[in-house]
């Protein structure tokens, strides 16, 4: 399902590309800068909900989102965004779609209500009905008498919220979100990750989130797609993506590692040493704990604790981001 | 419903049709400049020549200026060049900050993630500056051509003249399209206004003075194509007629439409919704 040159991880995966439950699909996307593969064949799905687009900075998540977007003509593939083919009908699909951009942006001289609202009547939104929605998209996003003031003059937190109104005053089915927690403090983030969940849990909009913060991919969303070196290295649910890591272990050992870390991949496992002196010990195919017992015993070093894990996110990112390399 | 229901909930309203969307930018950069009192004592001080022309007109039917000549096609083309720095300097503001302030405030990414094209963007904004230039040039000189048909007793001057009010019009599109394309392309090479400003006067400037030295020193005429201002009166000319000096209509006319395309091209270049750095 992915760039045959790319190890992938895959949860349970939702139906391939061309199924009707997906509101995105994207097969073999080739984007070219000069010389460069921002993104080399990329093939992927993006079910209904929350979907999470990971990847590290220059993965290519920024260059897929502005490809739906029809910023950028494929060299290569095809993108559907609600059946919609982007490179033939790309204003067809921005009417359906809503875009909060990574960048900081403005209108210069508006405020808050004037600039939501020209956004929706350049959607063609008829003037008072656009002006309506704008009062409410700010409502909605915590931007309350604050709005009549000019957006130059906003917080960065305000100014992430008002991206996110304009992304909304239109009635999106889709929303694109590129990093929408980029320069908030602790209080706006958990804020707009409750905005994001409301969204796509209760208002029925359909939510790309595009970040490299994977907290906030697991605290949105239920699926992710993977990015790395402009490959998709995995997809799938992400309760599926942990439970296809096997069981997690935390080891620590008295003697020396590299002899346990090669003894751990002679039995198929995949030992990993973390920044505070622990191996992560991943087993799969019904494998035990005795295995990395056996491990130690074969290698000379005794095992002084371990502890098993649960798989988080960042684990099954950082397999995928690996074996994608 | 209030407007302050604190929730979301889907639009289920109408979209008006994708082929005027232009027009909303158009409408939006137009309600804003008219509405600030500079632009408005700008417009009011560009409005005195067409009075002064309103009241000869008034005068001379009333035989009260038997010496002021007759009022025909050269009459219209006088005040149409007239109006041309006024033109000129709505050409620097707004014309010049139309583009570099969106490019600036990264806006651009804004307008095109909605359902517009890079032509609809440039489209509305040049629909702004011609906005403003319609109401300094052909405004003005088709009611001074309403009001002259108006005081005269008979239709000998409608007999003679009636193309005038084409003329007008055309000789107002095609100084206002590259006038505006000019400056709309100054703006977009620059993310500051200012700097587009004095891009787009020194083009219009200093063409005009290594123009007007060049054909001095080597005493040529041909050189005025390179002078912006002498290249407009050349080929608005062409839109009046019989006037002696214009022999170079056709060199003109070659310059000018290749300054409007290289306009185009950069506009083309620079209004993109993604910088690609490669």
């Amino acid at each position: 399902m992915n760039h045959p040159t790319a190890k992938s991880v895959e949860g349970t995966m939702p139906p391939g590309p061309g199924s009707s439950e997906h509101v995105i699909d994207v097969e073999g996307l080739t984007i070219l800068y000069g010389g460069n593969r921002a993104l080399d064949g990329v093939t992927c799905a993006f079910p209904a909900g929350a979907v999470g687009l990971l990847g590290p900075n220059g993965a290519g998540k920024s260059s897929l989102l502005k490809t739906l977007l029809g910023f950028l003509t494929p060299d290569a593939g095809t993108a559907r965004v609600l059946g919609i083919d982007v490179a033939g009908s790309a204003l067809d699909v921005r009417q359906k779609i809503g875009y909060m951009p990574e960048i900081d942006c403005h209108i210069p001289g508006m405020n808050a209500v004037a600039l939501v609202a020209y956004l929706g009547q350049l959607c063609g939104m008829p003037e008072a009905e656009a002006i309506q929605r704008a009062h409410e998209a700010l409502y909605y996003v915590q931007i309350g008498d604050e709005r009549y003031r000019n957006v130059e003059t906003y917080s960065t937190g305000m100014k992430q919220r008002v991206k996110l109104a304009q992304a909304l005053v239109h009635g999106p089915r889709i929303l694109f979100l590129d990093e929408p927690t980029n320069g908030l403090d602790p209080k706006g983030r958990i804020e707009m990750l409750s905005l994001i969940r409301d969204l796509s849990r209760r208002k029925e909009v359909n939510v790309i989130l595009s970040s490299h913060l994977l907290r906030d991919v697991e605290e949105t969303c239920t699926n992710v797609v993977m990015l790395s070196h402009g490959r998709v290295v995995g997809q799938g649910s992400i309760e599926a993506l942990k439970g296809a890591s096997g069981e997690l272990f935390e080891v620590r050992l008295k003697g020396t590692r590299e002899p346990f870390l090669e003894a751990m991949a002679a039995r198929g496992c995949e030992a990993t040493t973390t920044e505070d002196g622990l191996i992560d010990v991943a087993l799969r195919d019904g494998k035990g704990s005795e295995t990395i017992f056996d491990a130690a015993r074969a290698s000379g070093v005794q095992v002084r604790h371990l502890v098993r894990k649960q798989p988080t996110l960042e684990d099954v990112f950082a397999r995928a981001v690996g074996e994608g390399r | 419903m209030p407007i302050y229901d604190q929730t979301y909930r889907p639009y289920r309203g109408t979209f008006e049709p994708h082929t005027m969307r232009w027009w909303t930018i158009a409408r939006a950069g137009l309600k804003h400049y008219l509405s600030r009192k500079g632009m408005l004592a700008f417009v009011f001080i560009a409005m005195i020549p067409a009075i002064v022309r309103g009241v000869l007109i008034w005068l001379s039917h009333q035989g009260a200026l038997t010496d002021f000549g007759i009022i025909d096609a050269n009459f219209f083309r006088g005040y149409l060049a007239w109006q041309g720095p006024f033109l000129l300097l709505i050409c620097i503001w707004p014309g010049a900050i139309l583009i570099a302030r969106d490019l600036k405030t990264n806006a651009i990414q804004l307008y095109l993630s909605r359902p517009l094209t890079r032509r609809d963007y440039v489209i509305g904004k040049f629909a702004i500056i011609a906005g403003i230039g319609a109401i300094l040039l052909p405004a003005p000189g088709l009611l001074l051509f309403l009001m002259q048909i108006g005081l005269s007793d008979n239709t000998e001057f409608l007999r003679d003249n009636y193309w005038v009010p084409l003329s007008i019009l055309g000789y107002s599109a095609v100084v206002i399209a590259g006038a505006g394309l000019l400056s709309l392309a100054a703006s977009a090479m620059t993310r500051s206004g200012r700097y587009a400003g004095l891009l787009f006067f020194a083009i219009v400037f200093v063409s005009q003075m290594v123009g007007t030295v060049l054909r001095l020193i080597t005493g040529s005429p041909s050189f005025i194509v390179l002078s912006l201002p002498e290249m407009v009166n050349q080929v608005g000319g062409l839109f009046f007629g019989g006037i002696a000096e214009q022999v170079y209509v056709l060199p003109s006319m070659t310059v000018y439409a290749a300054l409007i395309a290289l306009s185009l091209w950069v506009l083309r270049r620079r209004v993109k919704a993604v910088e690609i750095v490669t």
